[in-house]
């Protein structure tokens, strides 16, 4: 019998480009090897939150970090290879409308999760919807306590405290400056945002120190953009605080009117969600006013990035790509996205490498903890992450150009939230100093 | 004595704001019996160019009492670029036409607008202090007001005075009047009731971008912050009589005076008194307090 063999020379070349092959496709045979069984081409999810209208600032935080957060994670492969595409809505319309988008999210777009909801209306009139469809979404900024509070949740979660939190941080912190304190009084926007604030904010303070009073409850259209008479009434009453929710243009607005008139001179003024706005107002914004990111356990200077890579890469990205150091904003949509990625691999490491149905995500994600810039945040049982707030006092600060937050207080998750299974209001009622 | 006192000052503020805002409505009202939704969309056109210019020339290091200059330029470019822009191309389309038809197309206009402030200006708050704070600030039964409050006082008074002098005491005014009485006979005795039309919208934008222009120094403009102005200045000419200037003024003394007030003493019902107030003046006299009752022409 003939015996056939190749040539020794063909063979080194067949050889090589065996080789080549497998040299150019390793990385696609790794990442298909690391594709879990069942995963779909890409993992989409929606984002929501405010592209147009009075809140845009929040939205504009939200869209650029899912932006920065979605090309970083897929320029590094996906989630175990699967590369998220972002479908984008705007949450403005009020929530009838966003109740249609929601269904049109799932049922037509067909997203494996929603992620955002800024608007309190918005995020309890979309809850249902989202449970009734069973799509996985991740609240990320949306304060009102009752979206957790209310009712059993399987499919919702919030990744960040809830407004109460911010109020009775506000509180503790007020009494720790301003220890001999008698008269408040609130300018908030007459909505559930503004008006839960407040009450939580009072309730804190008459629990913590009964023997204040509260000498005015101002309450302004949402964005009004006129305090005058507001202002003025708080400059007849001159309480020793002033405990106020603005936002975005209206926070600006209220600042540039009161400042000039002695406002910030004569009370000493809270404000739980300045932090937003510290870059805009710059040398607008007086010294040794109380501002804080809500209650959010960092801001873009705290913890120090140089000692924290993740803050480091987080504030540096965000600064490097849209010319603003990241605020709230920005770092509540971190913790969703942070959160959604980490419960998703939890889940395909549960289920063996399989793909995860949304249920296995939604399992994945009680009691997890994830790493965020600033630390870890843990899911709870009722689908409410509870983390630590940082707060301070407005400090004008030559090197940017703006005020950054100088005597520093930071809290624990324990001290400004209440417990699972306990209402806000009746936590307050108990409140220990 | 002291609340009073606040109460006058703070209402005084807020109903020269309002008059600002809702002269110009109030004329285009009368001249071209069109409810003007898009007037909201041209006081933030004006607020916003105003901030700009008066931002640039800070930033140029020039003086800064020169701001006051810029703001009066913004109303002006505002007026005469936009005023005869819309009414050649947009409004002299639907004279005559139904109201609803009118109103949907102003209302279109004002969402134009609203888009292009947002494609021109982006989404983020823009302000400038300088011309708010430069003049300082003085004291009134212990509360301290800045300047500036005053000046715009001062300013609705005399812009007020102008136009009511213009519209009675000119020879264009009385041309005005007499195509606001009769158009066809305006037409008869060789008025150009076109360029009547023309020069009342361009005023009428004029004063809108005016009223967002010297507002703009006391606020942060942002995308969508005209809605509620606009409301609020179809509320002060609805209670004033739609038309008519010292209708206007008066509406907007009164919606101003009921806030300051509701504010001091019931701060609960500041958002619902200024409505309150307009139904009550449209169930007894639909026509506002200046308003003449229209007859039919057969």
């Amino acid at each position: 019998m003939r015996r056939f063999t190749l040539p020794l020379g063909l063979l080194c070349c067949l050889l090589a480009v065996g080789a080549l092959a497998f040299i150019l496709t390793a990385p696609t045979q790794v990442a298909s090897q690391a594709r879990p069984a069942g995963a779909p081409a890409e993992l989409k999810v929606g984002f929501v939150d405010f592209l147009s209208g009075p809140a845009v600032l929040f939205g504009a935080s939200g869209k650029n970090t899912a932006e920065w957060l979605v090309d970083k994670w897929n320029k590094e492969g996906g989630i175990r290879g699967v590369k998220v595409k972002l479908v984008i809505v705007d949450e403005a319309g009020g929530p009838d409308k966003q109740v249609t988008e929601f269904r049109r999210l799932a049922l037509d777009e067909k997203v494996d999760a929603a992620v955002g909801f800024t608007s309190s209306a918005t995020c309890l009139a979309v809850a249902p919807v989202a449970e009734e469809l069973k799509v996985l979404t991740v609240v990320h900024i949306c304060g009102t306590r009752r979206l957790t509070e209310e009712r059993p949740l399987k499919y919702v979660f919030r990744t960040s405290n809830h407004q109460a939190a911010d109020s009775v941080m506000l509180a503790r912190y007020v009494l720790s400056v301003k220890p001999d304190v008698k008269t408040i009084a609130g300018a908030n926007e007459d909505y559930a945002w503004g008006r839960d604030s407040w009450d939580d904010f009072k309730g804190s303070m008459l629990r913590l120190k009964p023997d204040v009073k509260v000498v005015a409850e101002l309450w302004t259209k949402i964005q009004a953009g006129e305090y005058s008479a507001e202002i003025s009434k708080l400059l007849v009453a001159k309480p020793d605080v002033v405990h106020s929710t603005f936002w975005a243009a209206g926070l600006i607005t209220f600042v540039k009117q009161g400042a000039p008139r002695g406002l910030f001179k004569d009370s000493l003024v809270a404000l739980s969600v300045a932090e937003q706005s510290l870059q805009d107002l710059k040398k607008e914004m007086p010294d040794g006013v109380i501002v804080a990111p809500r209650a959010t356990p960092g801001y873009f200077l705290h913890p120090d990035p140089a000692k924290h890579p993740l803050q480091k890469e987080f504030v540096e990205g965000i600064k490097a790509r849209y010319g603003r150091y990241p605020e709230y904003a920005y770092h509540r949509t971190y913790q969703a996205f942070a959160g959604l990625k980490v419960a998703y691999e939890k889940a395909i490491d549960q289920g063996g490498g399989k793909w995860p149905k949304s249920e296995d995500v939604a399992k994945a994600f009680e009691g997890l903890t994830w790493q965020t810039p600033y630390g870890a945040i843990t899911m709870r049982a009722d689908h409410q992450a509870v983390h630590g707030g940082l707060v301070g006092l407005t400090k004008f600060n030559p090197q940017y150009g703006f005020p950054t937050i100088d005597r520093v207080a930071t809290f624990r998750a324990e001290e400004i939230m209440p417990p699972v299974g306990v209402k806000s209001p009746d936590w307050i009622g108990q409140l220990q100093k | 004595m002291r609340l009073l006192t606040t109460i006058a000052m703070d209402g005084t503020v807020f109903a020269a704001i309002l008059f600002l805002i809702s002269v110009g409505l109030t004329l285009v009202f009368g001249v071209l019996r069109i409810l003007n939704v898009a007037h909201g969309g041209l006081y933030a056109f004006g607020a916003f160019t105003a901030t700009t210019l008066a931002v640039w020339l800070l930033d140029l290091g020039a003086n800064p009492y020169l701001t006051y200059l810029m703001l009066l330029v913004a109303a002006v470019l505002v007026g005469v670029i936009a005023g005869p822009l819309i009414e050649r191309v947009f409004l002299q389309r639907v004279y005559g036409r139904a109201e609803a038809i009118q109103l949907l197309l102003t209302f279109s206009i004002f969402l134009i607008l609203d888009d292009l402030i947002k494609l021109i200006w982006g989404t983020k708050p823009l302000f400038v202090s300088a011309p708010y704070t430069l003049l300082g600030e003085f004291s009134l039964s212990g509360i301290r007001y800045s300047w500036y409050q005053v000046v715009l006082i001062a300013v609705a008074i005399v812009f007020g005075g102008v136009l009511v002098w213009a519209v009675r005491g000119t020879r264009i005014g009385k041309i005005a009047v007499s195509v606001i009485n009769d158009r066809e006979i305006s037409q008869a005795i060789g008025i150009n009731v076109n360029r009547v039309y023309v020069g009342s919208f361009t005023l009428g934008a004029f004063c809108a971008a005016l009223g967002g222009a010297l507002i703009a120094p006391t606020i942060a403009v942002a995308p969508g912050f005209a809605v509620d102005a606009t409301v609020l200045a179809f509320a002060v000419i609805a209670i004033g009589g739609m038309g008519n200037l010292e209708g206007a003024a008066l509406g907007a003394l009164i919606v101003g005076l009921l806030r300051a007030m509701a504010v001091h003493l019931l701060p609960e019902a500041d958002l619902v008194v200024i409505y309150v107030a307009m139904i009550a003046v449209l169930v007894f006299r639909p026509q506002g307090l200046f308003g003449q009752v229209e007859l039919r022409r057969i």
